[in-house]
């Protein structure tokens, strides 16, 4: 772990230590889990909302961090999850119901900060990550040891920065390849450092060497998880053979099919496979 | 269990009596606001290519709605319009990619979304049910409005060709651009609908565990006593009541597997279409994707780009 990471770690870490709400959420609470609102503080006394759920059976269950995606809505768990994980679902700063003091906005959001490493705020929105994994970890009645980590570059990074990852879930990697990625005229959010890059070009390389702290090759000596899938579309299939190769853990880079249906199956049954679980009911009838 | 064929399946929608007088007085109310659209420049986001603007208009209840608006730098006459319409969580996309091949591209942020929420903003989950026990005051009722005046807003620009004007979006966004298709029947040049959501919600609750439908489950599980109040709401918006005014070209995609929006409302909605030049497209396999990864992205291109005839930079 260099440097940039090494405070910001300690300093997300010690944010988890602080004080904890977590009240009753009847609304999303259903015949096979409870629901739970968690408030708490993280870095720089910013407050955090996160969803938790736990199933209704006694436990212990295996915990699940489910990362927040790139945009201002945390979606509630799925119900197959919530019925077989305790699962805990952040909204890191920036995103509604975490909002209070900062609004992201879309686009905007995966340049706000650049060019200063001390600045971005990606680097503040990682150790959310870091300080909620901790808090999950604070819960009874979960078996630590088989904690999974399930998202996108939040996930991979998180998983990077934590100990005792057992299974990671991740795929779509945001700060993946960027110099070749934002070649010609790439889609939203991607679009967002051409963006950047037209409207500061001599910003570009301290950018640039900013970013590098959340490239996915940098950190992949920091992953220990012992189950990792790369889910990836076929385009950048090279890209995840050559950072599985990098991972300690037992690696698959599954390529999707396309078909949501049938990607959402396989990544479902190995998540339940690598931690050793049932898979929950499926949340349409017809879907198991 | 053995499924039914989701082709068989009969919606249980009631079209309530007074629904076309309540959307009458509903549009006669917005439309007395005045649009007063606005453009501004937003230069970060524009290209050699593309100039892009943050658009505002005034819509039902008099709140201010945002949107993207995007156009070729250069053209020559008037460009067709392409009105592209929100999913319920993600962000109204910024459709440079439109303006690209050619189009004069509106992606409205209808109340609630970002940049249109400062007075209304029941969240996600929560629009759903947000005053879902209250006829008239249910969350939908403004938030269609916004997408009806978001096609005004487009067709009005001086640079459009308000006849060759199409409506498209997914999920939420294809249950706009039904509404939209059916509210604006005679402006329309032709639509497509993805995944549309919004369409036989009581059935769609019942159907499926996921969210957004799952809102409606989490609603009455806590008031099963407003559960006809629920349905009676719902009935007054439900998509599936709109669709037989549509008169455009209009195609529809769905996901045989798709849990958030259940394909048998699909086929119900789009056997409800009045149009007599539509066409379903179905994919095995997919689920809210509804064909996105295998190909129907193309297939909407080319219908859409067959209509309207736009001049690709």
């Amino acid at each position: 772990m260099n440097e940039y990471w090494s405070a910001r770690v300690e300093a997300a870490e010690n944010a988890a230590k602080g004080d904890v709400s977590i009240e009753d959420l009847p609304i999303r609470s259903n015949e096979t889990s409870n629901a739970y609102s968690v408030r708490f503080n993280g870095v720089g006394d910013y407050p955090l909302y996160a969803y938790l759920h736990i199933p209704k059976p006694d436990g212990p269950h295996v915990p699940i961090f489910q990362v927040p995606g790139y945009g201002s809505v945390v979606a509630v768990p799925p119900y197959e999850r919530r019925s077989t994980y305790v699962v805990l679902a952040l909204c890191h700063r920036g995103q509604r119901l975490s909002n209070s003091r900062y609004s992201a906005a879309y686009p905007g959001l995966l340049t706000d900060g650049l060019p200063d490493e001390d600045t971005y705020i990606w680097g503040d929105i990682v150790a959310d990550c870091i300080t909620a994994v901790q808090i999950l970890l604070q819960q009874p009645n979960i078996d630590a040891s088989r904690l999974a980590i399930t998202g996108g570059d939040l996930a991979y990074i998180t998983a990077a920065l934590t100990e005792g990852v057992h299974a990671l879930q991740t795929g779509a990697l945001m700060f993946a390849d960027i110099d070749k990625r934002t070649k010609g005229d790439p889609d939203y959010p991607l679009a967002e450092f051409n963006d950047f890059k037209r409207s500061h070009p001599e910003s570009w390389d301290e950018a640039r060497a900013t970013l590098s702290n959340f490239d996915p090759s940098e950190l992949a000596s920091s992953i220990d998880a012992n189950k990792v899938l790369f889910s990836t579309g076929a385009g950048e299939k090279d890209y995840y053979d050559q950072l599985a190769a990098k991972l300690s853990g037992e690696t698959m880079v599954n390529v999707n099919l396309g078909k949501g249906h049938l990607d959402h199956i396989t990544q479902e049954d190995w998540l339940a496979k690598a931690c050793g679980v049932e898979k929950g009911p499926a949340h349409y009838p017809w879907a198991s | 269990m053995t499924r039914r064929d989701p082709s068989d399946f009969v919606s249980s929608v009631r079209k309530p009596n007074d629904f076309d007088d309540y959307w009458q007085a509903t549009e006669a109310e917005t439309l007395a606001i005045p649009l007063n659209p606005r453009l501004e420049p937003d230069p970060m986001r524009s290209t050699p290519e593309v100039e892009v603007f943050e658009a505002r208009y005034d819509s039902y209840a008099d709140l201010e709605i945002a949107g993207w608006y995007c156009r070729p730098r250069n053209f020559e006459g008037q460009l067709p319009g392409y009105l592209f319409v929100p999913g319920y969580v993600s962000e109204p996309k910024l459709p440079t990619d439109l303006a690209l091949r050619g189009y004069a591209a509106f992606s409205a942020a209808p109340r609630n979304k970002l940049r249109s929420n400062s007075v209304f903003n029941p969240g996600y989950p929560g629009l759903l049910t947000h005053n879902i026990n209250k006829r008239t005051e249910y969350g939908y009722r403004g938030f269609y409005m916004d997408a009806i005046r978001a096609f005004d807003f487009l067709g009005g620009l001086d640079e459009v060709d308000s006849s060759r004007i199409c409506v498209q979006g997914g999920s939420q966004g294809g249950a706009l651009t039904l509404l939209v298709s059916s509210l604006r029947a005679d402006q329309v040049a032709c639509a497509s609908a993805g995944a549309p959501y919004l369409c036989s919600m009581m059935d769609s609750a019942a159907l499926t565990r996921s969210y957004p439908y799952e809102e409606i489950n989490d609603y009455l599980r806590l008031h099963p006593e407003r559960e006809e109040a629920v349905r009676d709401t719902l009935d007054l918006h439900d998509i599936h009541n709109f669709v037989d005014k549509i008169e455009c070209p209009i195609i529809v995609n769905i996901g045989l597997m798709d849990d958030v929006c259940p394909p048998e409302t699909g086929f119900a909605v789009f056997n409800q279409i009045g149009s007599e030049d539509k066409k379903l497209y179905t994919y095995e396999d997919c689920a809210h994707d509804s064909g996105s990864g295998v190909g129907h992205d193309k297939v909407m291109q080319e219908f859409i780009d067959g209509h309207l005839n736009p001049v690709a930079l």
